[in-house]
């Protein structure tokens, strides 16, 4: 082989300015470039610290309170109890912050150390939250005062919707998942176009047509809230992409896996559930995660139908006369929640890739070739 | 159905689209005795072991298993299936459970057997096989003789009145093949009904009540070992061990 | 359990020709049962299936004729008595909604269009940065990816909105861009070709065949490179035909350019703000999107084709382009299509921000005009699904491509 070393002519010089220097003369492009962004850095950057923080105003009761040269912050802070309730009803919001706090407590149980039942709280944590938290938020049973779906909103909303969708999603995807890899060729077709239909149309347009259509389909006389329309579109559309990150999942495990709990007198549900599903959905859990991410952002598009998600009720705030003119502010706030969310469960997949590298690695391949 | 059943395959016939695997083979296996198949590749042993506990479809013939003939049902051959244990070459085991979930697994879900009862039963096969000691570990941190060894457990887990080794020494170095043949020897010599895909002719010759070889689709000879090994009747048999003892 | 229905299929179908004895036609009682197993599950499932379709069907007529509402597609040649802010054909209130519908699928194409080809330049830019081997390019490139793929894509579009409106000069002083556009907070202003007369057919002729020249040779250099063989001048001959002659009749062209008249420009392409606003959000979006596909291609072929160029003597910098980019391209062209897709659906959310595109004028106000909402949601799915599709097909096209240029 006749590899020459690459990294062989150019020892690194001793000191970290050493180093600094060899580098920024390798690559003058890269150097000017990044002299560029640290001027670019300085010139806008100190007037955003200006801005955001030095002139910033925290408490104030409405714009004409502020300082007009830095950020109004307090228009935030006037509005947070709106912006992560909408307009649910103030004595009842403690059944709201349950329901918000729920899912932060599960992650940071999914991101814990492994302790006996771990993951049976979590799966069923998992899987009972969208019902629990409906069941809270709506009320009329167990003694709870009922709260119209009109009423739910702000970041309350957003969560409902997305991570309702994810859970209600992932049975349907998995059903679809292996309808699409089935030997019959009627249910492989239906279940591809399905999947193909969801996949192939925008967001927008499924969720005009929910509200839309929707009714029409239903029995004269049935009504759903708009909230249950526009959550039945964003479960299909969420399920149709699921199910094809769960298809790779299922190609990637091997025959022998299924022969072998054949052989050991499974029935078709029992080897999908104990034996197969779980291999295939852990060999895909980054893009399930991701997914996840995906939806999550795509739940702001519930604006189109009217719905009051923390994206829509902060821009509905933008014209309430008290507060004109604080665009900025509040998209940077929503911002900031948006992208803490989803920057957090992006380093939660990244980590996953690592690990499933790590264990490939060490796996000795066994896997029976295919007959 | 039998602690030790008996098998008896009555001209089995079997295609794979215009290929003809199996050409009306019949057989008989008595109940707590052990067979050793051998035949070149692709002569057919690995399909008529699979038939035997049904993972092959085959089209003409029948296999009967303890008395009762081998049925097409679903519900059938899951019933069958519980009672006849398989060994795979690439001992398949679940690679996302430990190796004790392995081995209570099948219990458990398809037996129905609590799980106090199945860990007890499933540590005592462990042991036996002689890896108790990893139960806790993930099938990859073992390696390939203690993998088919867990693999032999989990069939036994079942209480199988049958027991369907295909190859299941060719995928490891020599060291891991003494350790599972002398599990298999050990099953053997307590009186477990086996069928083994196999070319080690030392264990044949131990254990097995009977030798059949196949070619290209059809069993040729059967004979006890020590008679086939030592002086086979057709040329086939003849090639064939020559080719082995060169190898 | 392992022979399927087609293994059966073919047996039968090869042993009616094979002539070997033992190569029969073979159906045992195994195979008849899994045939009729097969065929009363699948029957089953379909006659579900149409059970739901029924109820549906049934409910949905019920419905319209309870609120009264027409049905058909005889609406397509009405007045739809509308119009467009923005549309690529001329609509007055008198264009029926056949031609509303497509005004607004040209708009849809036209963002869509436009926002494909930037975000593929800026996004190769930055995943190209993501593999530099300057670490602060690196960092850099790596925090717009972050900052700019984990905001909400409606976020981005409000925050343009925002900023276009708000941070842009009034008409009267609007940016120059080299005095042929001009910027402001009622839009963007292009110079454009005035139509309508022979010469505009002239260069119409001259465009199409220099757009021919240039695919025909391109794809004479890229079959003789499949072969292995060296690109044939011609290829190269009729390529630089063609460009040249687009640049000329482009040129030939009379160009009007915006000039400032009262309170707006007159002449030219005016483009709306949500326009501006709508492709900048769907440019930067996707951009972070396509440089995080270019950097995994581009990172999947690197290691070991980089010591193979670098030994035989390629400087580092003709090794990028030359050697991992064009590898690099038969990983990131599946799922840069796939991205493509993302952004012509999501080019929808132009109903947001008011910009006239297909389901904006068509699922929006035409279907609120004719309550025809079974016939616009079919004819827009169909949209959608056609477009999405031609996307995998041509993706699927230039993946046997590739198979065979491998080969
Ligand atoms: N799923 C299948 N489809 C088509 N042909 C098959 C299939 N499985 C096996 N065959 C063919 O059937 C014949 C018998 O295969 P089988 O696996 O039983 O051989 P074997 O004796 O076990 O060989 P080996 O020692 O290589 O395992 C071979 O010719 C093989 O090519
Ligand atoms: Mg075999």
């Amino acid at each position: 082989m006749a590899t020459t070393s690459v990294s062989g002519n150019s020892r690194a010089p001793a000191t970290a300015a050493g180093r600094l220097l060899a580098t920024a003369v390798a690559n003058p492009f890269g150097t000017l470039v990044v002299l560029g962004l640290a001027y670019l850095a300085w010139t806008l950057g100190l007037p955003i610290v200006d801005w955001a923080f030095v002139n910033a105003t925290w408490v104030a009761s409405d714009r004409a309170g502020c300082n007009p040269d830095g950020a109004c912050w307090a228009f935030i802070v006037n509005r947070l109890p709106q912006f992560a309730f909408g307009f649910y009803p103030e004595a009842e919001r403690w059944r709201a912050w349950i329901v918000l706090l729920a899912p932060p407590l599960l992650l940071l149980l999914a991101m814990a150390p492994d302790f006996p039942g771990r993951r049976r709280i979590l799966v069923v944590g998992f899987c009972l939250y969208p019902i629990a938290a409906f069941v809270m938020l709506a009320g009329g049973v167990l003694g709870l005062a009922p709260v119209p779906s009109e009423k739910w909103g702000g970041l309350l909303l957003t969560m409902v919707v997305g991570l309702g969708a994810f859970v209600f999603s992932f049975p349907i995807a998995i059903l679809l998942a292996i309808g699409r890899a089935s030997k019959l060729p009627a249910i492989r077709l239906l279940a591809t176009g399905f999947i193909e239909f969801w996949r192939g149309m925008p967001l927008i347009a499924i969720l005009f047509m929910s509200v839309i259509m929707l009714p029409l389909f239903l029995p004269p006389g049935v009504e759903f809230p708009r909230l249950t329309l526009a959550m039945i579109g964003i479960t299909l559309y969420s399920a149709a992409f699921l199910a094809e990150v769960a298809r790779g999942g299922l190609q990637s495990v091997s025959r022998g896996q299924s022969e072998a709990a054949n052989a050991l007198g499974f029935g078709f549900w029992a080897m999908q559930g104990y034996i197969v599903m779980p291999q295939a959905l852990r060999a895909v859990l980054p893009g399930i995660v991701n997914s996840a991410i995906s939806l999550l952002k795509d739940t702001t598009y519930v604006m189109v139908v009217g719905l009051f998600d923390l994206l829509n009720i902060v821009n509905a705030a933008l014209s309430d006369p008290a507060w004109l003119g604080l665009a900025t502010e509040g998209y940077v706030f929503v911002g900031l929640v948006f992208w803490s969310l989803c920057f957090g469960l992006s380093q939660v997949s990244a980590r996953m890739e690592r690990d499933a590298e790590r264990n490939q690695s060490r796996t000795p391949s066994g896997e029976r070739k295919a007959p | 159905m039998t602690a030790n059943a008996s098998i008896s395959v009555r001209s089995l016939s079997k295609w794979y689209g215009s290929w003809r695997a199996l050409r009306d083979v019949s057989m008989d296996i008595e109940g707590g005795t052990c067979t050793v198949l051998c035949g070149p590749s692709g002569s057919g042993k690995s399909t008529l072991l699979r038939c035997l506990n049904g993972l092959e479809e085959w089209q003409e013939g029948d296999v009967v298993i303890g008395g009762v003939p081998v049925g097409y049902r679903a519900g059938e051959l899951r019933r069958l299936r519980r009672d006849v244990g398989m060994v795979f070459q690439s001992f398949n085991l679940f690679p996302h459970l430990s190796v004790l979930d392995n081995v209570t697994l099948a219990p458990r879900i398809v037996r129905r057997r609590g799980r106090r009862e199945s860990e007890q039963h499933a540590m005592q096969l462990l042991e036996r096989v002689g890896v108790g000691q990893h139960a806790a570990k993930l099938p990859s941190a073992l390696s390939g003789g203690q993998q088919q060894r867990v693999a032999i457990a989990r069939a036994l887990a079942m209480r199988p009145s049958i027991l369907l080794f295909d190859e299941p020494t060719s995928a490891l170095d020599p060291e891991s093949v003494k350790e599972v043949l002398d599990v298999m020897i050990d099953l053997a010599r307590s009186g477990t009904t086996m069928a083994v895909v196999t070319h080690e002719m030392g264990f044949a010759r131990r254990v097995a009540g009977r030798v059949v070889f196949m070619d290209k689709g059809s069993i040729v000879e059967t004979g006890e070992p020590d008679e086939f090994f030592d002086c086979p009747c057709t040329d086939r048999a003849k090639a064939f061990l020559g080719n082995i003892a060169r190898n | 359990m392992a022979v399927s229905d087609q293994d059966m299929a073919t047996g039968i179908w090869n042993a009616a020709e094979g002539d070997e004895a033992d190569a029969r036609p073979h159906l045992g009682p195994r195979q008849r049962w899994a045939r009729r197993k097969a065929i009363l599950q699948q029957a089953a499932v379909l006659l579900l299936v149409a059970a739901v379709a029924v109820f549906v069907i049934r409910n949905t007529v019920v419905n319209l004729q309870a609120r009264g509402l027409a049905s058909g597609f005889d609406f397509l040649r009405q007045e739809a008595g509308f119009k467009m802010a923005f549309s690529l054909i001329a609509i007055d209130p008198t264009s029926t909604y056949g031609r509303i519908f497509l005004a607004g699928l040209l708009n849809s194409l036209l963002v869509a269009a436009l926002a494909i080809v930037a975000a593929t330049m800026l996004g190769f830019a930055v995943g190209l940065a993501r593999v530099s081997p300057s670490a602060p390019v690196r960092y850099v490139a790596r925090g717009y990816v972050e900052l700019v793929r984990n905001l909400p894509l409606l976020l981005h579009l409000l925050l343009w909105q925002a900023v276009v409106l708000r941070s842009l000069p009034v008409v009267r002083e609007a940016i120059g861009l080299g005095g042929f556009a001009f910027l402001s907070n009622r839009g963007l202003y292009l110079p454009a070709p005035v139509a309508g007369d022979a010469k505009a057919m002239v260069v119409a002729v001259a465009v199409a065949t220099g757009i021919a020249a240039i695919v025909a040779g391109w794809s004479i250099r890229s079959r003789a490179q499949a072969r292995g063989e060296a690109p044939p001048r011609l290829g190269l001959v009729l390529a630089a035909g063609g460009l040249v002659s687009n640049a000329a009749a482009i040129a030939l062209l009379d160009w009007q350019v915006p000039v400032l008249a009262g309170f707006d420009f007159r002449g030219g392409l005016k483009l709306m703000p949500e326009f501006v606003s709508l492709v900048a959000a769907l440019t930067i979006y996707n951009s972070a999107f396509v440089a995080e596909i270019v950097r995994a291609g581009v990172q999947s072929v690197a290691r070991g084709q980089r010591e193979a160029a670098l030994a035989l003597g390629l400087p580092p910098k003709l090794i990028l382009r030359l050697v991992i980019v064009p590898q690099a391209m038969r990983v990131i062209i599946p799922p840069l299509a796939n991205q493509y897709t993302h952004l012509i659906k999501a080019s929808a959310l132009a109903t947001v921000v008011g910009f006239p595109d297909l389901v904006n004028v068509f699922l929006g106000t035409s279907l609120n005009q004719t309550g025809r909402a079974v016939e616009i949601a079919v004819i827009t799915a169909c949209v959608y699904l056609a477009l999405s599709t031609s996307v995998a097909l041509a993706t699927s096209a230039y993946g046997r491509r590739v198979k065979l240029v491998e080969r």
